[in-house]
C-alpha cells in the first residue's frame, strides 16, 4: 500500500476539521477528492504533507509502510509525498529559475522533465518572479514544481483553478503522463467537474472521495456515476447516493 | 590652487562636530603604517573585484595616491576623459566651471575639509568628463583603496556629462582587512546635462574601524537620466551618506541602495528633488542588518513640480541587537505630483520558508533563496558587463546575508 490513512482525525490550527478519514492509495492513478468549500480537503492534503499547523491524529497513517507522523515536512517532500499548494505564498522577488535551480540540486530532474516546461508553458516564466504570475500561470508552475520533485504521490490542491480552457487540456495531459509514464499517484482536489470528466475520459481515475460533514471517505461508486450524481444533485445528493450504495452492499 | 571659500570659515567648519553626532576627528594629522602591495589586492577582493577588473580600471587611488590610470588612453580614444581632480581642474575649463557649484563647500566639516585640502593640492579623486554627444560604450572602473593602518583618503570626484552623452561609471571603495582606523571622506559632484545618461554603480567594502563620510550631489538637467546602484556590505565603524539628486524637466532619477551590514552606525539616505515638470524619481532600498549593525535610511522625494516619484524600502534585521530604521518621506508643494511609497521591515516569513521546505529545500537553502530575492533589484538600463558584476556582487551579499 502506497498510502494508507484509516480512522485518523485531521487537525488544523488545533481544531478538528475532519473527524474520520478513510483514504487509501494502492495503484498509481488519480484519486479525486470532492467536497464543499470548508469541508477540510485542503487541511487533509496539508496534514498528509506534514505542514506544521496541520496534523493527522489517531488511527493509522502510513506512507510506503512508514508511520508518517514521524516524518517532517522535508522528509515527506524528499520521500515523494509532495504537496502542490492551492494558494502558494507570495515569495517576494523569488524568480522561478532560481527556485527551479535549487529544486534541481536536490532532485536532478530539470533536464529529464524538460518536456514539462514546454507542455505547461512555464519556460517563458523562468526569469520572472513568482509573485508576478497570474493565478492560472502560478497553478501551472505549481504543478511543474511538484513534478520536478519526483513524487510518488502528488497532492494537487485545485491545480485547475483559474486555468483557462486550453491550458486545462494540457494540464490533464500532464496528469495522464504522470500516472501512465511516471507511475505517480495524484490526489486531486478539484471543483471543476469538466476537468474531472476529462481525466475520467483518459481512464486514469481510480477513486472518488467525498469530504462531507467532518468525514472523508471513498464513495465506492463508479467515477462516472459519482460525477453524474455530483453534477445533478450536488454534494448532498452524492452523499445520499453512496450511503445507499454502502447499505445495499452491506458496507 | 586657489581656495574655493574663505579659509577662516573653512577652518571654523572642520572644528564642528559631526552633523549626525558620531564624531570623527578630521584634523589631517595621522600616523600611517604601510601594509604592502598585497593589501591592494586584498582590499579589491573585498569588493568582488578580481585582478582583471583592477587592471581595467581607469583610475585607482591607493590611500592618498593615484596609482594607475592605464585605461585613460582608451577612454580618450572614445572621446572622453578620466583624470585626477587636480589635473582636471587645471586642464579642463568645463570641469573648473562646475567644481563646487553642485556642492557647497561650507555644508559641513567634511566638505570644508576637502575644500581646504584642495587649496593645498592635497586631495585625490577622479574626474570623468564626457563631451557633448560622446557615448562611451564600456564601463569606466575607478577604485579607491585604503591599505594602511590609520590610512586616510580625502577625495573630490566630479563627473560631468555634456549634452547627449552617455557613460557608465563603476566605483569600488574598499579597505584592506588589516587597515585599522581608517577614514574616507569623498565629495562627489555629478552634472548630467540635457539628454545625457549616466549609469553609476558603487560597491563598497569597508573595515570594522573605518569611518566613511561621502557627500554626493547630482544635478540632472532636462531630459537627462541618472541611474545609481549602491552596495555596501560587511563591517564599518560608521558611514554617513545622503546623496541629493536634483531633477530638471523630464529628467529621470533611479537609485537602488543595497546594504548588508554586519556592524557599525550606518546612515544611508537619499533625497530626490523633482524640480522640473515631467521629472521622475524612484528610490529603492534593501537593507539587512546583522549582529550589532544599526542602519538608518531616510529616503525622500520632494516635488516642487508636477512629476512622479516612488520609494520602496524593504529591510530585515537578522539579529536581536541589529536595528533598521526606515523613513520614507514624500513632500510636495505642487499640484499634480504623484508620489507613492512602500516600506516594510520584518523577518523572513515562516509560511514562505515552510513552502520552500515543501518544495524539498532544507531550511538554510530556503532562507538563502529568500535573502537572495530580497537583495536583488532590477536596475534599469545598466549595460551587460555591469549587470554581470552586479550578479557577482549579489552572490557575495547573499553569502554574507545568509551566513
Amino acid at each position: 500500500m502506497l498510502l494508507e490513512v484509516r480512522g485518523a482525525k485531521v487537525i488544523a490550527n488545533n481544531k478538528t476539521v475532519l473527524a474520520n478519514v478513510e483514504f487509501v492509495i494502492g495503484n498509481p492513478g488519480v484519486y479525486v477528492i470532492v467536497g464543499p468549500n470548508g469541508s477540510g480537503k485542503t487541511s487533509f492534503l496539508s496534514a498528509l504533507a506534514g505542514r506544521p499547523s496541520y496534523r493527522l491524529l489517531g488511527g493509522v497513517a502510513r506512507f510506503r509502510g512508514e508511520d508518517i507522523s514521524k516524518l517532517s515536512l522535508l522528509d515527506r517532500a524528499r520521500k515523494g509525498l509532495v504537496l502542490g499548494y492551492q494558494i502558494p505564498p507570495r515569495l517576494r522577488g523569488v524568480r522561478l529559475v532560481d527556485l527551479v535551480n535549487e529544486i534541481d540540486k536536490v532532485y536532478m530532474s530539470r533536464e529529464e522533465f524538460g518536456w514539462l516546461e514546454e507542455r505547461l508553458g512555464v519556460k517563458e516564466f523562468m526569469e520572472r518572479s513568482l509573485e508576478s504570475l497570474s493565478g492560472g500561470e502560478r497553478r501551472r508552475v505549481e504543478v511543474y514544481l511538484v513534478m520536478l520533485q519526483r513524487p510518488s504521490v502528488a497532492l494537487l490542491d485545485e491545480p485547475d483553478s483559474g486555468v483557462d480552457i486550453d491550458w486545462l487540456e494540457r494540464l490533464a495531459e500532464v496528469i495522464e503522463w504522470a500516472v501512465r509514464v511516471k507511475n505517480i499517484s495524484v490526489v486531486l482536489v478539484s471543483h471543476t467537474i469538466g476537468f474531472i470528466w476529462r481525466l475520467l475520459g483518459m481512464n486514469i481515475i481510480r477513486e472518488i472521495y467525498l469530504a462531507w460533514k467532518g468525514v472523508l471517505t471513498r464513495t465506492g461508486l463508479e467515477a462516472e456515476v459519482a460525477l453524474h450524481a455530483l453534477r445533478e444533485k450536488g454534494f448532498n445528493g452524492l452523499a445520499r447516493m453512496f450511503r445507499r450504495s454502502e447499505l445495499s452492499s452491506g458496507g | 590652487m586657489a581656495l574655493i571659500a574663505d579659509k577662516s570659515k573653512l577652518m571654523e567648519r572642520i572644528q564642528l562636530p559631526d552633523p549626525l553626532g558620531y564624531n570623527v576627528d578630521v584634523k589631517p594629522v595621522f600616523v600611517e603604517e604601510d601594509l604592502g602591495e598585497d593589501a591592494v589586492y586584498k582590499a579589491a577582493q573585498g569588493l568582488g573585484f578580481d585582478g582583471r577588473i583592477l587592471a581595467q580600471a581607469s583610475y585607482v587611488v591607493v590611500n592618498e595616491k593615484a596609482a594607475l590610470d592605464i585605461m585613460k588612453r582608451r577612454v580618450e580614444r572614445e572621446g572622453g576623459y578620466v583624470l585626477g581632480i587636480l589635473e582636471a581642474l587645471r586642464e579642463i575649463p568645463e570641469v573648473r566651471r562646475v567644481a563646487w557649484t553642485v556642492m557647497d563647500p561650507l555644508v559641513d566639516k567634511y566638505t570644508s575639509l576637502i575644500a581646504l585640502l584642495e587649496g593645498e593640492e592635497r586631495v585625490e579623486g577622479y574626474v570623468v568628463y564626457v563631451p557633448r554627444g560622446v557615448k562611451i560604450e564600456f564601463p569606466l572602473y575607478t577604485c579607491m583603496l585604503i591599505t594602511k593602518r590609520y590610512g586616510k583618503q580625502f577625495l573630490h570626484n566630479i563627473i560631468l556629462l555634456e549634452e547627449d552623452s552617455e557613460a557608465t561609471v563603476v566605483t569600488g571603495c574598499a579597505v584592506a582587512p588589516e587597515a585599522y582606523y581608517s577614514l574616507h571622506v569623498g565629495i562627489t559632484e555629478i552634472v548630467i546635462r540635457q539628454r545625457a545618461r549616466l549609469n553609476y554603480a558603487m560597491i563598497h567594502s569597508w573595515a570594522p574601524d573605518t569611518h566613511v563620510r561621502p557627500r554626493t550631489t547630482v544635478r540632472v538637467e532636462e531630459g537627462g537620466s541618472f541611474i545609481s546602484y549602491y552596495v555596501l556590505h560587511g563591517r564599518v565603524a560608521s558611514l554617513h551618506t545622503h546623496p541629493k539628486i536634483h531633477l530638471a524637466k523630464n529628467a529621470r532619477g533611479y537609485s537602488a541602495t543595497i546594504i548588508v551590514a554586519e556592524s557599525g552606525d550606518i546612515y544611508a539616505g537619499t533625497t530626490m528633488l523633482l524640480e522640473g515638470e515631467g521629472s521622475s524619481a524612484e528610490i529603492t532600498s534593501r537593507l539587512i542588518a546583522k549582529k550589532e549593525a544599526r542602519i538608518k535610511s531616510p529616503l525622500r522625494i520632494v516635488a516642487h513640480a508636477k512629476g512622479r516619484g516612488h520609494i520602496e524600502c524593504l529591510g530585515i534585521p537578522l539579529s536581536p541587537s541589529a536595528t533598521i530604521i526606515s523613513e520614507p518621506t514624500l513632500e510636495s508643494n505642487t499640484d499634480g505630483a504623484e508620489l507613492t511609497h512602500e516600506a516594510a521591515i520584518g523577518k523572513l516569513r515562516d509560511e514562505e520558508i515552510e513552502y520552500l521546505i515543501a518544495r524539498g529545500l532544507d531550511e538554510g537553502t530556503a532562507r538563502r533563496l529568500l535573502i537572495k530575492a530580497l537583495l536583488h533589484v532590477d536596475v534599469p538600463g545598466i549595460p551587460s558587463q555591469v549587470r554581470a558584476l552586479i550578479r557577482a556582487t549579489e552572490k557575495l551579499l547573499v553569502e554574507k546575508g545568509a551566513a
